[in-house]
């Protein structure tokens, strides 16, 4: 059997005592998450290591554009 | 990344697993290209049941390209893939022209690898190694595994992998037996763990499971700070109740609040190195 691609999908799930569970998150949720101020440290730990990597891959990208004008 | 190509000779060594499949150390031995099936029900096609960047995955990773292959050796009854991970029927199958849709996608997303998982990739590495050689590996690969397979299938991805992310899921082949039904878990896994670090990046992660702390967790940290006490292990406390985990009183809930800190307290005791 095939299934439609659900790769736009996240999964979040909240139980009772309102602890958050997130599966296949995407930066965007990971972020819109870190902005209702969940109480959870590692949500910006780990927003700060995409924007981190982000960048280093923005400058990466832009260096290689310099190399080759 | 690795500078290692995937020669012909690897290949060819690859499908012939198809013929007589010793990937796994359920052993069935089946010819998969005669539409025999062993325990996993995998033919000689792997078929991808999902394709995307995550950035849930371990924090040195992320984000990361996941393709998420039907199929797999063990019946973990806590399983969240449910269906999708057991049945080796469910998605598209993998070509090289999947894999390369896949690899623009994600690294247009930021993708800075593809991460193998499944279900279990094991039981489809001649595929993943015939997809990958087409491909040209544009992105370095990850190799997430529940370690069940066997010296023969390590060996295939020796060189390939650029790095390994393992699931221990149990402390004792007693808990292995009565939830994922495997015999000899702890003697394959911890032989796998042990040859893996020997020459690659390897990750442990680990899902604490309600009500098996001291018979799972405690045994698996003892184990690593004897034996991988420099690997970097992640602990998981996002279990839920999921597919058939009812089955059995403990895992019919979620881990109760707490058990997150107590489980990284032992690990910091033992002095293991945690990673998110």
């Amino acid at each position: 059997m095939n299934r439609e691609n659900d790769s736009s999908i996240s999964e979040i799930n909240i139980l009772p005592d309102g602890r958050v569970c997130i599966f296949g998150a995407s930066q965007q949720v990971l972020e819109a998450l870190d902005a209702m101020q969940l109480g959870d440290p590692s949500l910006s730990t780990r927003i700060d290591a995409l924007r981190s990597v982000g960048e280093r891959a923005a400058a990466t990208h832009e260096a290689s554009i310099l190399r080759n004008e | 990344m690795s500078d290692s190509t995937i020669d012909s000779e690897r290949l060819h060594l690859a499908q012939r697993q198809y013929r007589h499949c010793l990937l796994c150390e359920r052993r069935c031995g089946v010819d998969r290209t005669r539409g025999e099936r062993g325990f996993c029900g995998a033919t000689d096609v792997a078929r991808v049941y999902r394709s995307r960047v995550e950035c849930g995955e371990e924090i040195e990773l992320i984000p990361s390209q996941l393709l998420y292959l039907s199929g797999c050796n063990l019946r973990c009854v806590f399983c969240i893939g449910e269906e999708d991970a057991f049945d080796p029927q469910r998605g598209r199958p993998l070509t090289g022209q999947l894999l390369n849709e896949a690899v623009a996608a994600g690294s247009a997303r930021g993708a800075r690898n593809i991460q193998w998982v499944g279900g279990e990739p094991t039981i489809h590495l001649p595929a993943i190694l015939e997809a990958v050689a087409r491909c040209g590996r544009p992105l370095p690969i990850v190799w997430k595994s529940n370690f069940f397979g066997t010296i023969e299938g390590l060996d295939l991805l020796d060189g390939i992998a650029d790095a390994y992310v393992a699931d221990l899921k149990f402390g004792n082949d007693s808990c292995a037996r009565q939830i994922a039904g495997v015999d000899g878990y702890m003697r394959i896994v911890t032989r796998n763990l042990s040859r893996v670090a020997e020459k690659s990046r390897l990750i442990v992660r680990h899902l604490l499971l309600p009500g098996h702390f001291e018979c799972c967790f405690r045994p698996i940290v003892d184990w690593l700070r004897r034996n991988l006490p420099t690997t970097p292990l992640r602990i998981m406390t996002g279990y839920l109740p999921r597919w058939r985990a009812a089955s059995r009183r403990e895992l019919a809930a979620p881990l109760a609040r707490g058990e997150g800190d107590r489980a990284i307290a032992l690990a910091k005791e033992n002095g293991l190195e945690l990673i998110a």
